[in-house]
């Protein structure tokens, strides 16, 4: 990392020349680490899903080519196998592809940003600066002059290692990523990025910034209007200090912020690039997907849109009104095809049915007095006579009976059929395709042959149709700032923690409250800081190594220490419902075990009596949520008090007597089997102070 | 570790001519060709022009020569790849048909002239078929009037055209019953000679594909010449934007006048306002071809038009009818110019045409030969190529959401707009311009409407 400056003049010419040789690598990380487009990541990696009829991958690498993009690297780790057989397959990989080298780098062990690039900086294989791009980037921007601008930096001063490239968008643009939006301060003068922090919408988002930043930089610009779509110019010392700081995942939560922190430690400087011309966006979510698919339409996307065919064997032509159909399309007299709508090919339209706003893939059919709005039809779908659809997305070869009403915001993935006259509720997620746990009845699971999707282990019943409010409906304003819910804690989905993905909101939110559930900044800490630490747990890792992750965490949100102690409890009594499920242990047994297990983590977040009411206090809430609750309640006091003499008797005492602790029907349920315990205590306690007065008397003697 | 420095080059016209330098392979260029043209790195009629003209040359230089049949099917296939990638841009047809009219010259110089007509209509016959199959009846009205059965070389190139990927494609299809009437003749043709007998025609070919390249390049300097006669002491010129073809007339008309003409630049938003406002500052390179050995030249004869004492008014789109009525003449620069005169113009030509022709102001169309298309299209919509919205800024995300904002980037200027034409050739008055168009591509008669 160290730079070599003074080089001979001679030298440096030489050095010039062989600069004119080195084109600009691209790296494609084609993993969002995110579960957003459940089920349908479940049998299809994220970047080919198809936009427009056209796999996201493929819009990434045309950018990557009409930027003059020579060298790519395409970093895949979920599905890696369906990601290569399909490069392999496509025109990036034959001879004519504009690309000298498109590389696949198969690393299914990559579970963040932060492992794929620590992953990259151990092969070694990135020497120069490259640009860093998700597999789900869609943009026309010409990169020459953003990148002239980075290497006059570079060539200033090596510790400008990153440039960001950020689009200008107004406030609530459809494009933008709703729920997250990072506030960037930015030097005027420089275009210094010189702090960074994550903002969450709700109610009163505020944010502190340091006040040195105004002493040091005399012209500040505090953005929170631009498009983020994690594209970056990198010099490979930004793989190097993900290396370096193991606990990074995420490259602007973590990279950026701590590197923006750390200024002192590092002395690395980050650049932004704002640009206010061309089109930059990221499908990274349901919501996304939509607002992408209408720019592609309203050729925002320019030269990336339907009737340049840019696919293999598309035949798109434009007709009035956003209108594009393929060869062979068959509409019937009757039939009406509205605006801003997409016909892929072979597609069968049947007599008096209504199609607008809707993108309809290859060899669909179509039956008669079908209305579709603002819908998404991929490939060889059959929809029966009178069906009627607003805003879903219908994934590959569904069938869908007669009649059937589907309400918007639902996900239908591959493969679903739906008998006739079957009703589906809004928001509904359905997927064919069986998870570990089979579901239990849900109100139309006979009309369905597949099973209603289920969002892991999640305890919630309507949260899985609560998680897609941040999905298609986004036209209806107001739910606008509803947000997904991947709600209760998971678990063991192990590519879940890039935690922008999977934004939390408060559990037991109906569907229809979601204007009302706003997700707060402690939320998504304490289910970063959760799943991090579960994650630990599960994998077994040391509990140093799961300590200086939750530091490093805590440090980078400005955690307080009340959050620590509820991510433990949270994550500690999760653990211990595992343990009993998977190695069949008592509940005592395992809250044993694991407690002792991560003593040194709870002791790290406890450390006068008052946190260890507090502490009991969360693990009884957190009980209270679950079956077995009240008897691990018990368990967790007596190890916690008794053999790991971790809490103190006093502390279970205020504990006890606290008014938060039996406020409500189920956190005095769940705390009354420890009653007897407590009760035992308070008795020994007062015996032990009679003992030991008695001691005391005994030594006056 | 130290960190070299890197570089980007957005891939466009320069670009792809190094790569046919370098790289040049018979299969794999093409497709690359093929993406780069729908991916819009090399766009706008003339560099699409060379492009296609220098792979041409390499293409032909690569194949193996058997006979003039198995030369005019190998380029005819091309064509239908190439125009396939991209139907609006006529410019790649035009080439291809250019290239099949010098195989037909030096095919007669060569005394093969029967063969080529031969390979012509066994192309044709093949392609009948296809052409004539009963798919679902055309969606569009377009029409041509390139009817005539007797002329087998365009017939057969417009029926490939007909077959090109896209229904919407700038069709110049025959109609059904018009493919009907060329049919029987077919059948009495005399079987194609031996082709052993045949001498290579390549190398003729190749000089003269290498000719049309160098007139490609020179197009712009040949129209400028014609500046003198078309300009006029004292006179005001009204420009629609400022495209080098106009420029380089301007500055041409400048430098042999005494300083003596005014010219109004209508900006042009919002597609070309900024490519207008830079030319206006004499910072936009004359052409794309401007390479180092020219650039000194350039860079001698380029003072800007107001350092050769022109006045220069830029207007608005919007105060067009304003300024008419004291302007003496138009200049537009064409896109393609259609077998009837129409022309294809960027958007917002026909705002000062309409103009013009209110007040009855002479429009003077400054198109390059190769811009020349022996097609006619009415059907609009299949000539417009829509573009992605400028009127408005992606950043205002509420107003997206409730409007479209479609932003055609041609105009269709009809040929009652069109006063005369000025060609790197000569100047045509728009009644001849048909007659120029065929001479280019060496068709002996044209049926015109």
């Amino acid at each position: 990392m160290s730079s070599k400056k003074n080089k001979p003049a001679g030298g440096n010419k030489k050095r010039e020349e062989e600069q004119r040789e080195n084109i600009l690598q691209a790296v494609v990380l084609t993993d969002s680490y995110q579960t957003r487009f459940r089920p349908f990541t479940l049998e299809t990696p994220r970047c080919l899903l198809p936009l427009a009829n056209v796999p996201l991958i493929d819009y990434t690498l045309e950018f990557l080519s009409l930027a003059g993009v020579e060298d790519v690297f395409i970093f895949a780790s979920t599905h890696a196998e369906k990601i290569e057989e399909y490069i392999r397959n496509s025109k990036w990989n034959k001879p004519s592809s504009p690309f000298t080298k498109c590389q696949i780098v198969m690393s299914p062990s990559s579970l963040s940003v932060g492992d794929a690039m620590r992953e990259l900086d151990g092969k070694g294989m990135i020497t120069t600066d490259f640009l860093l791009v998700n597999g789900d980037f869609v943009s026309n921007i010409p990169l020459e002059e953003v990148l002239r601008a980075h290497r006059d930096r570079r060539t200033k001063d090596k510790n400008s290692i990153m440039t960001m490239i950020l689009r200008e968008a107004g406030y609530g643009h459809r494009t933008k990523a709703r729920g997250e939006s990072g506030v960037f301060v930015i030097d005027e003068a420089t275009q210094r990025c010189v702090h960074y922090e994550e903002m969450r919408h709700s109610g009163d988002s505020k944010v502190l910034l340091p006040p040195e930043l105004i002493k040091h930089h005399p012209q500040l610009r505090i953005r929170t209007d631009l498009i983020d779509c994690q594209v970056d110019i990198c010099s490979p010392d930004v793989p190097a200090l993900f290396t370096e700081n193991f606990d990074y995942q995420h490259i602007r939560r973590h990279f950026l912020h701590g590197i923006l922190t750390d200024y002192e430690l590092y002395g690395k400087m980050i650049h932004t690039h704002v640009l206010s011309e061309g089109y930059a966006a990221r499908v990274r979510s349901l919501q996304t997907y939509d607002a992408v698919s209408r720019d592609i339409i309203s050729r925002w996307t320019y030269p990336m849109v339907p009737d340049n065919n840019l696919g293999p064997n598309q035949s798109y032509s434009l007709e009035r009104g956003n209108i594009y159909k393929e060869e062979d399309v068959v509409l019937a007299r009757s039939c009406t095809v509205k605006r801003n709508t997409i016909l892929g090919v072979g597609t069968l339209i049947g007599a008096g049915s209504i199609v607008g706003n809707s993108i309809i893939g290859a060899g669909c059919k179509i039956g008669q007095n079908v209305v579709l709005e603002g819908v998404y039809v991929w490939d060889n779908v059959v929809i029966e006579d009178g069906c009627k659809i607003q805003n879903s997305i219908i994934a590959s070869d569904c069938v869908l009976g007669k009649d059937s009403f589907i309400g918007e915001g639902s996900v239908i993935s591959y493969g679903v059929k739906i008998a006739d006259g079957a009703q589906i509720s809004p928001f509904s997620r359905i997927t064919a395709n069986r998870r570990r746990k089979d579901r239990t009845a849900e109100d139309h699971e006979e009309a369905v042959s597949g099973s209603d999707y289920e969002d892991s282990e999640s305890e919630s019943e309507d949260e899985h149709a609560a998680a897609i409010q941040d999905g298609l409906v986004y036209s209806t304003h107001h739910l606008n700032l509803s947000f997904s819910s991947i709600s209760t804690l998971p678990g063991e989905d192990s590519d879940e923690d890039d935690m922008s993905g999977t934004i939390p909101r408060k559990t037991k939110t109906g569907r229809s409250d979601s204007t009302t559930s706003f997700e707060s900044v402690d939320e998504s800490w304490h289910r970063e800081a959760f799943t991090s630490l579960l994650n630990a747990m599960e994998n077994d890792h040391p509990a140093e190594v799961a300590n200086l992750e939750l530091n490093g965490l805590r440090m980078t949100a400005n955690a307080n220490f009340h959050q620590v102690r509820r991510a433990v409890a949270a994550a500690l009594v999760t653990r211990i419902e595992q343990v009993v499920a998977k190695d069949g242990l008592t509940n005592a047994a395992a809250s044993a075990k694991v407690l002792q297990r991560w003593e040194s983590t709870i002791k790290r977040c406890i450390f006068e009596r008052k946190d260890q009411a507090e502490f009991l206090l969360l693990m009884q809430r957190e009980c209270s949520d679950r079956k077995a609750g009240p008897s691990l309640l018990l368990y967790i006091v007596q190890v916690l008090n008794n053999t790991m003499e971790m809490v103190e008797e006093e502390a279970v005492n205020n504990w006890w007597l606290d008014v938060k602790s039996f406020e409500d029907e189920k956190m005095a349920a769940v705390r009354k089997p420890t009653e007897a315990f407590v009760k035992w205590l308070a008795e020994a306690e007062s015996e032990s102070e009679t003992e030991e007065e008695e001691e005391d008397d005994d030594d006056d003697e | 570790m130290t960190s070299q420095m890197v570089e980007i080059h957005t891939p466009d016209l320069k670009w792809w001519l190094a790569h046919l330098e370098n790289d040049f392979h018979p299969v794999h260029s093409i497709d690359l060709f093929v993406n780069t043209l729908k991916r819009r790195s090399v766009r706008n009629p003339t560099p699409t022009a060379v492009g296609t003209a220098q792979l041409l040359l390499r293409l032909i230089a690569a194949h193996k020569f058997t006979s003039i049949q198995n030369l005019v099917d190998y380029v005819l296939s091309l064509e239908t790849r190439l125009s396939a990638a991209r139907p609006r841009e006529m410019s790649i047809r035009n080439m291809v048909r250019r290239v099949l009219g010098i195989i037909r010259e030096e095919a007669e110089n060569a005394g093969y002239g029967d063969h080529f007509k031969a390979a012509m209509e066994a192309s044709q016959a093949r392609e009948e078929p296809l052409a004539a199959k009963p798919a679902r009846p055309p969606l569009m009205a377009s029409h041509t009037s390139f009817a005539n059965p007797t002329q087998a070389s365009v017939t057969s190139l417009f029926n490939i055209l007909s077959q090109s990927a896209s229904p919407q494609a700038v069709s110049t299809a025959n109609s059904p019953s018009q493919s009907g009437v060329q049919t029987p003749q077919n059948a009495g043709l005399p079987p194609p000679q031996p082709l052993s007998a045949q001498k290579d025609i390549r190398p003729a070919v190749i000089q003269d594909i290498r000719e049309l390249v160098e007139e490609l390049e020179s197009s712009e300097t040949s129209i400028a010449e014609y500046a003198p006669q078309l300009i006029h002491k004292n006179e005001m010129i009204m420009t629609y934007g400022l495209p080098s073809t106009v420029h380089r007339l301007l500055l041409r008309a400048a430098h042999k006048r005494e300083h003596d003409f005014t010219v109004v630049v209508v900006e042009g938003s919002p597609n070309i306002f900024k490519h207008t406002h830079g030319a206006v500052m004499n910072k936009i390179p004359l052409t794309d071809q401007d390479d180092t050995a020219s650039e000194a030249e350039a860079a001698a004869v380029r003072k800007s038009l107001q350092e050769r004492g022109v006045q220069v008014i830029v207007i608005s789109d919007s105060d067009i009818f304003n300024f008419i009525g004291r302007v003496n003449k138009v200049f537009l620069a064409a896109n393609y110019v259609l077998a009837d005169g129409s022309v294809l113009a960027t958007a917002g030509a026909l705002n000062v045409a309409c103009a013009a022709k209110a007040l009855m102001k002479p429009v003077v169309v400054v198109a390059g030969s190769h811009v020349l298309c022996p097609v006619t299209s009415y059907h609009q919509e299949v000539l417009v190529e829509m573009g992605q919205p400028v009127t408005v800024g992606y950043e205002e995300g509420e107003l997206l959401d409730r409007a479209d904002f479609p932003n055609p980037l041609v105009d269709l200027v009809e040929p009652q707009f069109v006063t005369m034409f000025v060609t790197n050739n000569g100047i045509v008055s728009k009644t001849t311009i048909n007659r120029a168009t065929l001479d280019l591509y060496h068709m002996p008669e044209a049926d015109l409407v």
